[in-house]
Formats: structure tokens, sequence, C-alpha cells
């Protein structure tokens, strides 16, 4: 009951799903269309599921924790950003379009632009020719950066060549093999899943 | 030495304050001189290629995936490729993948290039149609676009004459910074539709035995790629398109010769260590 | 002057679109210097309108269209299709069981039916994918020019040494241990280049911010002053060193 009827669905969706590849018609037609306003309601469902996931965990960080007055602003803020939706609508040039482009946006793009300062620190702390493998690993990224920069192409007309020669060759027959490793244990994974081998999805 | 142990233990900050004058001095007003040309990348042409291709009326689907945190790198490209279908008076279809937050973003973008006179005659519905977000997973949405085209949005329109499946619209531009078009890139071989895609420059080596196998048939790779979309559309139609990625090529340029430099000083520093340590 | 009005007179004037994205910036670049209270009000408002705009935004363009509207429309006049409406937010609803302890084994309804479909569409794929993978790799060595046939080669060769290297079914002894040790330097090769790549797009994600910055002169030359001033004042006068543990994470 706790597993099997699960493994159960499964199976009979997996089936469903894998003869669709060899078999055409109306049948099909209609599962894809069964599917595909499914997951629409099932993807509301986990919207759902966010709020609510959100809410308890701010109830609790404003009832217990020692940083109340953050929860507080950040739950206040969501408060505001609702009512002036409901309020003015959602549309642009309305006050909610505005926050969003004026507070968001700089807020959400400046939190990741921050890395680039730190990539700069990690890349003159760690970054160094320990070894044949690191120094292979130095040299490439340099091309590569150089051939990517427009001064490399200023100087030489030949570092981008260079460059693009590692990016497709090289760097690719790496890439491959992981992509290659990644379908195939992909496809062992989906494997056990069909015939209900694999459990890790499922709890107890 | 001294002056390399007081190298080696420099401040972080001191590092972020170079970082940061290397990116802002050359975007100064009276810096221009920095400025070098780019050259087009075949994966970037490739996309331009395929659009100069294409006649008037065809379509075309982009699936704008991305949010505000890549919007540096992608939103340039966005903004050369859509003017470049208005340009070739091409169909546009946006759709809003895993974007919610992109979304505002886009419709903003898309809202601020018509309104440029050479594109006012232009009218949603007809030329071009927002199609908002659905909360579905690409790979099932791929399924009900094959089958049809316009019931998988739920959308109405004059811009649908013609196009009923995936079959009739001609090329489909994914741009994103995440894994979301992973299935677009599977499936790809089973409906042989025309995909391509515009990424950051972080996942961009990742695409590219896609790009060689034909499973992409271009590739923009981050705020270079863009920068060179928009010489190849400003230089095939005589237009003033150079927007924020030729603007920031040339702090590009020197924050990565201040990288190179805070890269050579660390290795400096580390081999005399190791030569003082051997002795 | 009624209420809507002020609104809007609050959020939609030149003053607030000028100064707040460059303040926003500003904020959360101070962590650069150190943890600091106009970064952690910058970090909740951040939070704060993020999810509240999700929310709102989710209502309008998902939960309304693809949930309110076909429950409603089924009260009105019900056809026999909606069952699937039904079956699906059944289905779904077993979701919330994976907040309960004792009862977390009914959402494996919906986990097993959602896993058992993708095994089932992918499959077949993922099989495609590697042949094609493979396929790719079987072309005329003779490409053409010496610079495309190199590519080859290294392609061809380095794809095989790097999947030799993931080979761990033989110890990594004679001719299989050198392959593999070439295999890692591919690998090295495309680490490498993927760090290159990644400089370049982390630095690119600055670019946008400074050039609001350099766009923003005078907004930006005088709030870095205040936030300056703001710094020393809390670091002189109110910043004590706290014990680590204080410093939660949300």
């Amino acid at each position: 009951m706790k597993k099997e009827i699960p493994i159960l669905f499964g199976l009979i969706a997996a089936i469903l799903w894998y003869s669709e590849f060899f078999f055409a018609g109306m049948f099909f037609d209609n599962l894809k269309v069964f599917f595909a306003s499914g997951l629409k309601i099932a993807g509301v469902v986990g919207i759902m599921i966010g709020v609510y996931s959100v809410a308890r965990q701010n109830y609790f960080k404003i009832k217990y924790n020692n940083e109340r007055y953050y929860a507080i602003l950040r739950v206040s803020m969501i408060f505001l950003m609702i009512f002036l939706g409901s309020q003015r609508g959602m549309a642009s040039g309305t006050p909610f379009s505005s926050m969003f482009f004026n507070v968001y946006i700089p807020f959400q793009a400046t939190t990741f632009a921050l890395l680039a300062f730190y990539i700069a620190s990690a890349a003159y702390r760690s970054f160094k020719a320990k070894s044949l493998e690191s120094a292979v690993l130095l040299t490439a990224s340099i091309l590569v950066m150089m051939g990517k920069i427009p001064l490399g192409e200023a100087m030489w007309d030949k570092i981008p060549v260079i460059g693009e020669w590692i990016m497709d060759a090289p760097s690719s027959a790496g890439r491959r093999a992981i992509i290659f490793g990644g379908y195939l244990g992909m496809i062992t994974m989906m494997i056990r899943i069909f015939f209900g081998l694999e459990r890790s999805h499922l709890s107890d | 030495m001294n002056v390399l142990e007081k190298l080696k233990n420099l401040d972080r900050r001191i590092i972020y304050l170079l970082v940061f004058l290397s990116i802002i001095i050359p975007l100064i007003p009276g810096f221009d001189f920095l400025k070098f040309p780019v050259s087009a990348s075949k994966e970037t042409k490739a996309i331009f290629d395929i659009i100069e291709g294409l006649d008037e009326g065809d379509a075309v689907h982009i699936d704008f995936a991305f949010t505000p945190t890549q919007k540096a790198e992608l939103l340039p490209f966005f903004e050369a490729f859509y003017k470049h279908c208005m340009l070739k008076k091409v169909k546009v279809f946006i759709y809003y993948g895993a974007s919610v937050n992109g979304m505002p973003l886009g419709k903003e973008t898309v809202k601020r290039i018509m309104q440029r006179p050479e594109f006012s005659h232009m009218e949603e519905g007809v030329d071009y149609l927002n199609m908002e977000y659905i909360p579905i997973q690409p790979d099932i949405q791929i399924f009900g676009m094959v089958s049809d085209y316009k019931g998988t949005f739920k959308k109405q329109g004059k811009i649908f004459d013609g196009v009923e499946t995936l079959d009739d619209i001609d090329l489909i531009l994914g741009i994103s910074g995440s894994k979301w078009h992973q299935p677009l890139i599977d499936m790809q071989i089973r409906f042989h539709y025309k995909f391509a895609m515009a990424v950051t420059a972080v996942t961009g080596p990742d695409y590219i035995p896609y790009f060689q196998t034909g499973q992409l048939c271009g590739l923009s790779n981050g705020l270079r790629g863009a920068a060179e979309y928009e010489m190849l559309v400003s230089k095939k139609y005589d237009v003033d398109y150079y927007g924020t990625a030729t603007k920031g090529l040339s702090s590009l340029t020197f924050s990565h010769l201040m990288i190179f430099g805070l890269i050579f000083l660390g290795n400096i520093i580390y081999f005399y260590e190791r030569k003082k340590g051997g002795k | 002057m009624d209420f809507n009005t002020i609104l809007d007179n609050i959020f939609l004037n030149n003053f607030f679109s000028n100064w707040m994205p460059v303040i926003a910036t500003l904020m959360i670049m101070s962590f650069l210097y150190k943890d600091n209270p106009l970064f952690k009000i910058g970090e909740n408002v951040f939070i704060g309108i993020s999810l509240g705009y999700f929310w709102t935004i989710l209502w309008d363009i998902s939960v309304k269209p693809f949930l309110i509207m076909p429950v409603m429309d089924m009260f009105v006049e019900f056809h026999w299709t909606d069952l699937t409406t039904i079956f699906w937010f059944l289905l779904a609803s077993t979701m919330l069981f994976r907040f309960s302890r004792k009862k977390a084994w009914i959402a494996n309804y919906y986990f097993g039916f959602i896993f058992g479909y993708m095994a089932g569409m992918y499959i077949p794929i993922q099989i495609q994918n590697i042949l094609l993978q493979s396929t790719n790799l079987m072309k005329d060595i003779n490409q053409g020019s010496f610079y495309e046939t190199s590519k080859w080669i290294v392609l061809i060769f380095g794809t095989f040494s790097a999947l030799m290297y993931f080979f761990f079914s033989k110890p990594h002894k004679g001719i299989l241990g050198k392959t593999a040790r070439v295999g890692i330097i591919v690998m090295m090769i495309f680490f490498g280049a993927a760090f290159g790549s990644t400089v370049m797009g982390r630095v690119s994600l600055f670019i946008d911010r400074a050039i609001l910055l350099v766009d923003h002169p005078f907004e930006s030359l005088v709030s870095t002053l205040g936030i300056i001033a703001f710094m020393i004042i809390y670091f002189k006068f109110i910043y004590k060193e706290k014990e680590y543990d204080d410093e939660s994470v949300m």
C-alpha cells in the first residue's frame, strides 16, 4: 500500500509513455493532453505548497528567532507587494512594476554580481600551477579568456582561433565524456525506476 | 622578501577595489579609446544566418527563460535578436518558459523596442505575441506544440495564420542560463525542429558538443555573443543597434587583464615561496 | 486626492526610479567590505519583495487560469473531461502530505506517477542522444584543412581517453593507466575552458551594474558617500565583535 501501488502507478505511466515512442494515434494524443493539462494543475498545487512552506518558516522566525526584526521587515515587504498588486494592478507603469524594476531587479542582479569580485579573489589566491594538471588548467583558461576578449584579437588575429580550437576540440572532448556518463547514468536510473527497483524517490 | 610576504596576505578588499576600478573606468565617458572591434564567432554567425535566410511571415519562437540575475549577459542578445527579427518582418512568439520574474523584463524590453520609429507600425497579435507563462515542464510542452501549437498556449490572434504545429515554426531560440532547455536539446533528434540557444558564458562550454552534433543550429555565448550579434545586425542593416553589450566589452577586456595580472602575481609568489622552501 | 493617486505619487516618479536602483546596488555591494545592517536590510527587503512579487503574479497568471477558472466552469456545466482536472488535483494534493511525518507516504502516489512518466518518456530519447553523440564522432578523418583535421583527431582520442578515465572496472595500470592520464588532462582542459568562461560570465554580471552606476553619476556619488559615512559610524561606534554562532542563516 505504501510503496507497491505508487510503483504500479509509475509502471502504468512509464509503459504508456514508452509505447508513445513507437505508436501514434488518437489515444496517445489524448494522453499528451491529459498530462499537459494535468501538470499545469500540479504546478499550481506546487505553488500553493511553496506559499505554505514560506509562511510557516517565517511564522517560526518571527515567533522564536533572535533576528525577528529582519523577519518582520521581510513579511511586511511581502504584504506591501501583495497590497500594491491587488490595489493598482500588475501591468507596466503601476507601483507594482515600479517596485519590480527599481528595487527587485537591482537587488537581485547585484547579489549575483558580487561573484565577479569573489572569482577574482579566488583566482589570485588559489589558481596556481602546482602540478601538470593545474598548469594545463591554467593555460587553457588563460588562452580561452584571451580568445574571448577583444584585446586578444587586436593583438594577434590568431588568438581567437586558438581559443576556438581549445573550445571545439579538447574541451568539447572532455564535455562529451561527461555527457556520455550522464546519459548512461540517466538511462540506468530510468530503467530502474521503470521496473520499480529504484525507490529512493519514494519515502516510507 | 618583505614585499612578497605582504602581497601574499593582501587584503581581499584591495583586490575587490582593483577589480571594481578595472570595470568602471573604461565605462566613464572620455575613455572611449579603450574600445576594440570584435569579429563574429561561427556559432553566433549561424543564428544570424538562419534569420537572414527567413522570408517575411516566417515564424520564430523565443523561449525567454532567464531571470533578472542573468539579465546582464542575455538581455542584450534578446534585444539585438528581436530587433533583427522585426527588421526581417518575421513573426515572433515570445514565451516566458522558466521565468516568472523575467516576464515583466521581457515585456518592457519589447515595449521599448516597439516604440522606435522604424517599428511603430507593427502591432501585437499580428507581428509579435507575448505568450506569458504556463506552469509546465518543457518536455511535455514540446509534445503539445508538436500536435497543436496554438492550443498549447491558449492564445488567439491573426499571427497564428499558417502556424498550426511545431513544423511551421522556423526557429526556436532558447535563452537561458540554466539547464532548462536540456529537454529541448534532447528531443530535437526526435522532432527535428531547428533549435538555437543563447546561453550565459558560464554554461557556454557545456553546449559546444550539441552544436557540433547539429542539435543546436546556433549558439551565442554570453556578453561577447550579444556584442557580436549587435555588430552583425548593425553592420548588415546600417543602423545603430549597438547596446549595452558593445558598451561593456572594454570593461570586459580590462577586468580580464586585471585578473590575468592577479593570477600572474599569485603564481610568482607561489614559485618564489617554493624555491625558498626548497633551499 | 484619493488613495490611489497617493500610491502612484510615491512609487512612480523620477526620484524613485533614479535613486532606488543605485541605492539598492550600493547597499548590496557594501557587503564586500563587511557584513553590515545595510546589507541585511537590503537582503531581507529583496527576499520579501521577491516572494510578494511571485505570489501576486502567480495568482494572476497561474492559479486563476489553471485552477480557479476550470473549477468555476465545472460548477456551471460539468463535462466528463473535467474528471481529469479532479484526478490531477487529488493526485497533486497528495504532495501536501510531505509535511506530515506519519503520513508522508501518501505523497508517493504523486511522485511515483511523475517519475514513472519521466522514465517512460526519457529512455528512448536518451538512447537516441547517446547514439547521436557516438555516431557524430564517426567521420572522415580528413576534414580538409590541418586545423579541422587536428580538431577531429583530438576530439576522438580525447573523448575516448576521458571515457577511459571513468572506466573503473579495471585498475588504472599499463596502457589503461596512461590513457586515463591523458583523459585527466583532457578533462582539465575542459575545466580550464569552463573556468575562463566563468570569469567572463561573472564579470559581465557586474558590468551591467557598473553601467547603471555610470549612467547615474550624481546619485551614485552621493549614495556612495552616504553609505561610506554610515559604515564608518557603524563600525567605529556601534559594531561589536560577535560570537560566530550568532550568525543564523536563513
